[in-house]
């Protein structure tokens, strides 16, 4: 049990940096998702904390030790590889009992614990196999079993759910939990998976060219997207470029001579602004089935897709062009061409200044 | 079945190719067998070459000589090979890219240039014809085989093996000796048998370098094939021949179970 706290952590590669200094703190016991599209630095930042890749600057702790330094072996952690690097001349209890073997502790009491500790993530039984034997799910598990039974003060995933299809990765997702909240370990996961990181994650980093982008509750980082990068990683669509007000309905956003209602914006009246809208938070009513609500937008659906369970439409307000998700039973009274009135849920539209600011 | 000209054209050919391929050791294996002494017809069986053998005390001597010298050279390769692979794996370009190109050059250069150079260098440092000069001359024949093996299966390996033990608490050395030395086996038994095949046949390095008196098997065979073709000699080629393919068929066997043979994995079947 442990927290990990980084300071000024900074790492380039061939003169191309990889990560800019950055501090993090993950608090003892939380559970930690490192988010970002592939070359964003995260994981160079979880091999930075494992020891298995140095900083240029920097320390890391974990507890109240300074690992900065020190070899993976003398860290006592837990990391889970992307394609699991389970031991294939080594059976399913060999794998696990590795660490143990290694930290010394008998052979009896090794594969006591090591028994437990398949119990513990569904395995009970499968210690005389091989891991070529296991599906890819069960591999997984194997390789978490393998990095807990040393209890170690962190626990580090390196994109552990992303080799398993769709179905099997729910699954995990919930079994990961279970596991967090049984053990209590301080876990960090790198990701590239929104959903999957606000899932599993008390608190989400969001990386993004090898800085940090926003460090956040993953309702925060949803409802109160730091910078245009973050909204956007969130599925959120650039609406266009405008102009911040007040009217007597409250903050807007004014573009092409539509004024876009907005949240809780600090941006000042009169900024120029980038708006985002999530398509989700937009709904469609056909003109014919009632009359237009004040707070709605008139519009003509330019497109619509479905896509099973959801659909999506394009409608434009003005030259402004508003997205909307929808499930697909609410799109049947919709069709191409059609006007339609235009509702924008509170929050569903943010403004960013050059960017940045919110 | 539907018959396809083309396939069966290609067939045949295959068929032809095999039997000619095949003809010499055949002819040899039969003509061993063969009690004639010119290999002439009628086929009558005997296995009187096979007991001249036993009583040829040259060649008998000839044979501990090769086969002590091959497994000699095969320890020393294998070891010698496994770390200079490790350690090239590890080096710059500026350290690895030369000595990667010697190796090269080291199997492509004709072994019987390459034996007349040794055999100058040998004599320079004084070391002249003697055992550990042809025990130094085979390693270095012997050794590029190795080592191209062993890295061919050394840069397949992920390096998350090694980084996973790594971060399981064990030291490099631990990670080294159960994790990727186990996980290298097979290549390491591919290489070390082939080291021994090509270091007992190694004709010009054993004929250039032997010490006066002594001979190896390829040369004591070659002083016999001299003075014509004797069905003593087809028996003993017909026993080569069925050691190499033992040997084949045993190697075939280690790479698929070599990684388990050299790691107990405890296992409570229940």
């Amino acid at each position: 049990m442990a927290r990990v706290i980084i300071t000024g952590v900074s790492k380039t590669f061939n003169g191309s940096t990889a990560l800019h200094p950055l501090d993090l703190a993950v608090e003892d016991g939380s559970f930690c998702c490192m988010l970002g599209s592939s070359g964003s630095g995260k994981s160079t930042l979880l091999r930075i904390i494992a020891g298995l890749s140095e900083p240029d600057t920097g320390t890391v702790r974990i507890g109240d030790r300074d690992v900065t330094g020190l070899p993976p072996e003398r860290r006592r952690i837990g990391f889970v590889f992307q394609d699991y690097a389970l031991f294939p001349h080594l059976s399913v209890g060999s794998n696990v009992t590795f660490g143990l073997r290694a930290r010394h502790v008998s052979k009896r009491e090794a594969v006591v614990k090591a028994e437990r500790m398949l119990e513990l993530v569904g395995l009970t039984g499968y210690a005389h196999r091989t891991p070529k034997q296991l599906s890819g799910g069960q591999q997984q598990r194997v390789a978490l079993a393998r990095a807990l039974v040393t209890e170690p003060d962190v626990l580090l995933l390196d994109e552990p759910l992303s080799a398993l299809d769709r179905k099997i990765r729910g699954e995990m997702q919930r079994e990961l939990k279970r596991i967090h909240r049984e053990t209590g370990l301080t876990t960090i996961m790198v990701t590239h998976d929104q959903e999957e990181a606000m899932n599993l994650g008390d608190r989400v980093l969001m990386l993004s060219n090898g800085a940090v982008q926003q460090f956040d509750e993953p309702e925060r980082l949803y409802h109160a997207p730091a910078n245009e990068f973050v909204a956007g990683f969130l599925g959120a669509v650039p609406l266009g470029h405008g102009v911040v007000g007040t009217g007597a309905r409250g903050r807007f956003v004014e573009i092409a001579g539509n004024r876009f209602a907005l949240g809780d914006s600090r941006l000042p009246d009169g900024t120029e602004a980038d708006a985002v809208v999530m398509a989700e938070r937009v709904t469609l009513t056909a003109a014919t089935a009632r009359a237009r609500d004040e707070a709605e937008h008139e519009g003509v659906v330019v497109s619509l897709d479905f896509f099973g369970p959801f659909a999506r439409a394009e409608a434009r307000v003005g030259d402004v062009s508003v997205p909307a998700m929808m499930l697909s039973q609410h799109a049947t009274a919709l069709e191409g061409g059609a006007r339609v009135w235009i509702r924008i849920a509170t929050g569903g539209i943010h403004a960013f200044a050059d960017g940045a600011t919110r | 079945m539907r018959r396809n000209p083309g396939a069966f054209g290609l067939r045949t050919w295959l068929y032809v190719l095999l039997v000619v391929l095949a003809l010499p050791v055949v002819s040899m294996i039969a003509l061993s067998f063969n009690a004639s002494r010119y290999g002439t017809l009628p086929f009558r069986f005997s296995t009187h070459w096979y007991r001249v053998l036993t009583t040829d005390s040259a060649l008998l001597d000839a044979v501990r000589t090769s086969v002590t010298l091959a497994s000699e050279v095969t320890v020393i390769c294998v070891i010698v090979g496994t770390l200079l692979t490790f350690g090239l794996h590890k080096a710059s370009v500026v350290v690895a890219g030369p000595v990667n190109a010697l190796l090269l050059a080291l199997l492509t250069v004709p072994a019987l240039i390459l034996s007349a150079g040794l055999v100058s260098v040998f004599d320079w440092i004084g070391l002249g014809q003697t055992t550990l000069a042809l025990v130094l001359a085979s390693v270095v024949t012997s050794l590029p085989f190795v080592v191209l093996i062993e890295s061919g299966r050394l840069q397949g390996l992920s390096p998350d093996y090694a980084e996973a033990a790594r971060s399981l608490g064990a030291g490099p050395l631990r990670t080294f000796l159960t994790v990727t030395v186990p996980l290298m086996a097979p290549s390491i038994v591919a290489g070390g048998m082939l080291a021994f095949v090509i270091c007992f046949n190694n004709f010009a390095i054993q004929l250039f370098l032997a010490p006066i008196g002594i001979s190896t098997l390829p040369v004591q065979i070659y002083s016999m094939v001299r003075l014509g073709v004797t069905p003593d000699v087809n028996a003993l080629g017909a026993i080569i021949v069925a050691s190499t393919v033992l040997l084949i068929i045993v190697l075939n066997w280690l790479t698929g179970n070599a990684a388990r043979l050299l790691t107990n994995t405890p296992t409570r079947e229940r």
